[in-house]
C-alpha cells in the first residue's frame, strides 16, 4: 500500500499551559477556528468530527462530540466523542482518516482539548487509567508505573539515568523556541537539576515528569487532491493503533508481549509497522519524530518502539544528540510532553500539527532543516495503546 | 466552626460492590489457569489470551516471589499518606504470573540507596504476601489487598 489518500489541510492549535479563566469550550472554538482558516475551509463545509479528551469528568460533561459541534456552530454535523487515555487524539485521527477515507464526508475536524487544570489534583484525575482494581486502589498512579519501567530499562539495558535526563534537557531547548510551549522562553536546563529535583517516584525526579496541563488542537481532514488549491496540505501516509495489557506486572509472560517486558514499547512497535508499510517506509528514512515522553524515560522506549533506534539504546543516541536539531532524526521539537506541556486529550493532535508545521516549514528557531517524513506517537496508559502517524509532505 | 450539613455533592461514586468482587485476589492472589493452554494469570482473566479458551480454573497463588524491578514513591496519593516513602516493586511469583505491589518492612533509609530502589530490596530478593490495609473507598469502607515483605518463613 501507499498512502491513505488523505491530508491534513489545516492546522491549528492554542498555547498549552494553565487558564483557569478559560472553558474547554473556549479552547476547542480556538483551535478549530485556527485550523478551519489555515486550510481555507469555510465552517458549513465541515460535515463530521471527533473530539479527543481524557478527562471528561473534570468538565462534569459528557457527549462532547455532539456539544462541540454546537459550540462551533457545526450542527447537525456528525461528531462524537473519542477516549483512548493519552492516545485519544492520534485514536480521533486514525478516525477521521476513516471517515474521509470511506467516501461519506468531504471535510471531517479531529480536536483535541484537555482542562487539566480544573482537576483538584493532576495524579488523582488520571487515576482511573491504571488498573481500577489492583493498580490504582493499591496507590499506583502513571509517575509510579513508570518509575518501575525505568527502573527496568536501567537494569534490563544498563542506560544511565544521565543519559535519560539528557532528553529533558533536550525538550526545554526546543520547548524555549516554541511559542505555544508551557516552558517558552525559560533558562536551559542541565542533567544535574532534572537529578536534583525533587524525587517524585524514584527513580524519576518533578523535573522528569509530563506537564499535564490546558491545551487544544485540531487539524482539518480531507482527501488529497480535495483540499482547497490554496492551503498546504501534508499527507497522512500511514495510521495504526494497536493495544496491549494495562495492567502493567501482566506484560510480563503475556503472549502479545512476545517475550518482551516493561522495558519495551509493544504496541507503538506493532502499530509503527503497519503505519510504515501503509506509508511504504522504513524506519530509516524517517526525518522527525514526535514521541509521548510523558516521563523521561518513555522517549526513548518509543524511539526504540518506532525502530529509529535499537533497544536500549535510544536514550545514549538522545544524549549524543542524535535526535537533536541537527542529528539524524530530531525529536520533540515542539517541547514534548515535558517542555510543550500535555494537555492529554489533545496530545495525539498537537504532535500531528507540529509535525504538518515543520514540514511545511513554520517552526522558525526550532524549524528542521528539510523534512521529508514526520511520525508521531502517542500513548495511552502504561503501553496499553500507542498510536503512530507517517505524515509526508506531499511530492 | 461552620459545619456543613448537606451532602457532598458526588458523581459516579461506587458501592463497595465493586470492591467487595476482588476481595479473593487482593487478600488470597487468586488467579486462574487456562485448562487448554496451562498459562497461569493473575489477576483471573476470562479468556486465555494465548490460545482463546474460556475454560479457565481458579487457582490460589503461592505467596512467595522475587523482585524484579523496584521503585521507591515520595508522594503517595490520596488515601496513602502518612509516610514519606513507600517502596514498591514488580514481584515475579514462584507461580509464574508477575503483581505490582507495595513493599512492608523494608528499611528505605532516607537518600541511602542510591539509584534504582530501596536499600535492602533489589532485584532478586525473595518477599512473602501480607494483608495490609490499601485505600478508603469512595464510598467509606476500608480496602484491604496484598502487601509484600522480605521472606521469613521457609
Amino acid at each position: 500500500m501507499n498512502g491513505t489518500g488523505v491530508v491534513i489541510a489545516g492546522a491549528g492549535v492554542t498555547r498549552h499551559g494553565f487558564f483557569p479563566s478559560r472553558d474547554w469550550k473556549d479552547l476547542v472554538v480556538e483551535s478549530a477556528y485556527a485550523a478551519l482558516h489555515d486550510a481555507g475551509v469555510s465552517p458549513g463545509e465541515v460535515s463530521g468530527g471527533f473530539v479527543s479528551v481524557s478527562l471528561p469528568e473534570t468538565f462534569e460533561q459528557q457527549n462532547l462530540g455532539a456539544i462541540a459541534a454546537d459550540e462551533l456552530g457545526l450542527a447537525p454535523a456528525a461528531f462524537s466523542q473519542v477516549g483512548a487515555a493519552c492516545a485519544g487524539g492520534t485514536v480521533a485521527l486514525m478516525n477521521g482518516v476513516a471517515a474521509i477515507a470511506s467516501g461519506a464526508v468531504r471535510a471531517v475536524l479531529v480536536i483535541g482539548v484537555e482542562k487539566q487544570s480544573d482537576a483538584a489534583s493532576t495524579a488523582d484525575s488520571m487515576l482511573h487509567f491504571p488498573d481500577a482494581e489492583y493498580e490504582a486502589p493499591a496507590g499506583f498512579d502513571y509517575v509510579d508505573l513508570m518509575a518501575l519501567m525505568h527502573d527496568r530499562y536501567v537494569r534490563k539495558y544498563g542506560a544511565t539515568h544521565e543519559a535519560i535526563a539528557q532528553w529533558v534537557v533536550q525538550d526545554r531547548w526546543y520547548a524555549r523556541r516554541n511559542p505555544i510551549a508551557i516552558d517558552y522562553g525559560r533558562a536551559a536546563l542541565t542533567v544535574a537539576e532534572v537529578l536534583d529535583s525533587p524525587m517524585v517516584s524514584r527513580p524519576i525526579t518533578r523535573a522528569a515528569c509530563g506537564r499535564a496541563c490546558d491545551g487544544a488542537s485540531a487539524v482539518v481532514l480531507m482527501r488529497a487532491g480535495g483540499a482547497p488549491a490554496d492551503c498546504e496540505p501534508v499527507e497522512i501516509a500511514g495510521i495504526a493503533q494497536a493495544t496491549g495489557p494495562n495492567v502493567l506486572a501482566a506484560k510480563f509472560g503475556h503472549p502479545a508481549s512476545a517475550g518482551a517486558d516493561i522495558a519495551e514499547a509493544v504496541p507503538t512497535e506493532v502499530a509503527a509497522k503497519k503505519a510504515y508499510a501503509q506509508a511504504g517506509i522504513e524506519p530509516h528514512h524517517i526525518g522527525l519524530a514526535q514521541v509521548h515522553d510523558c516521563f523521561s524515560v518513555m522517549g526513548p522506549l518509543h524511539m526504540e518502539g518506532l525502530g529509529i533506534f535499537p533497544p536500549g539504546k535510544a536514550a545514549a543516541a538522545a544524549a549524543d544528540g542524535e535526535t537533536a536539531l541537527d542529528g539524524r532524526c530530531p525529536t520533540n521539537t515542539d517541547g514534548g510532553r515535558i517542555g510543550l506541556g500535555h494537555p492529554t486529550g489533545a496530545t495525539g493532535v498537537s504532535i500531528a500539527v507540529e509535525s504538518a508545521l515543520q514540514l511545511r516549514g513554520r517552526c522558525g528557531d526550532r524549524q528542521v532543516p528539510d523534512p521529508d517524513i514526520a511520525v508521531c506517537q502517542s500513548m495511552g496508559g502504561s503501553n496499553a495503546t500507542s498510536a503512530v502517524a507517517v505524515l509526508r509532505r506531499p511530492r | 466552626m461552620w459545619s456543613p450539613t448537606e451532602p457532598v455533592y458526588r458523581i459516579a461514586t461506587p458501592t463497595p460492590a465493586k470492591a467487595w468482587r476482588s476481595r479473593d485476589g487482593r487478600y488470597r492472589l487468586v488467579g486462574n489457569r487456562c485448562e487448554d493452554c496451562v498459562l497461569p494469570f493473575f489477576p483471573k482473566r476470562r479468556v486465555c489470551p494465548q490460545c482463546h479458551s474460556r475454560s479457565l480454573t481458579e487457582t490460589v497463588l503461592a505467596p512467595y516471589g522475587r523482585v524484579v524491578s523496584a521503585a521507591e514513591d515520595r508522594t503517595p496519593l490520596i488515601g496513602h499518606v502518612g509516610r514519606d516513602s513507600r517502596p514498591f516493586a514488580i514481584v515475579a511469583l514462584e507461580d509464574g504470573p508477575c503483581v505490582l505491589t507495595e513493599l512492608v518492612d523494608v528499611d528505605t533509609g532516607t537518600d541511602a540507596g542510591g539509584e534504582g530502589g530501596p536499600t535492602t530490596v533489589t532485584e532478586g530478593t525473595e518477599v512473602e504476601l501480607v494483608v495490609r490495609k490499601w485505600r478508603r473507598e469512595a464510598s467509606g469502607p476500608y480496602q484491604y489487598g496484598y502487601k509484600f515483605r522480605p521472606r521469613r518463613a521457609r
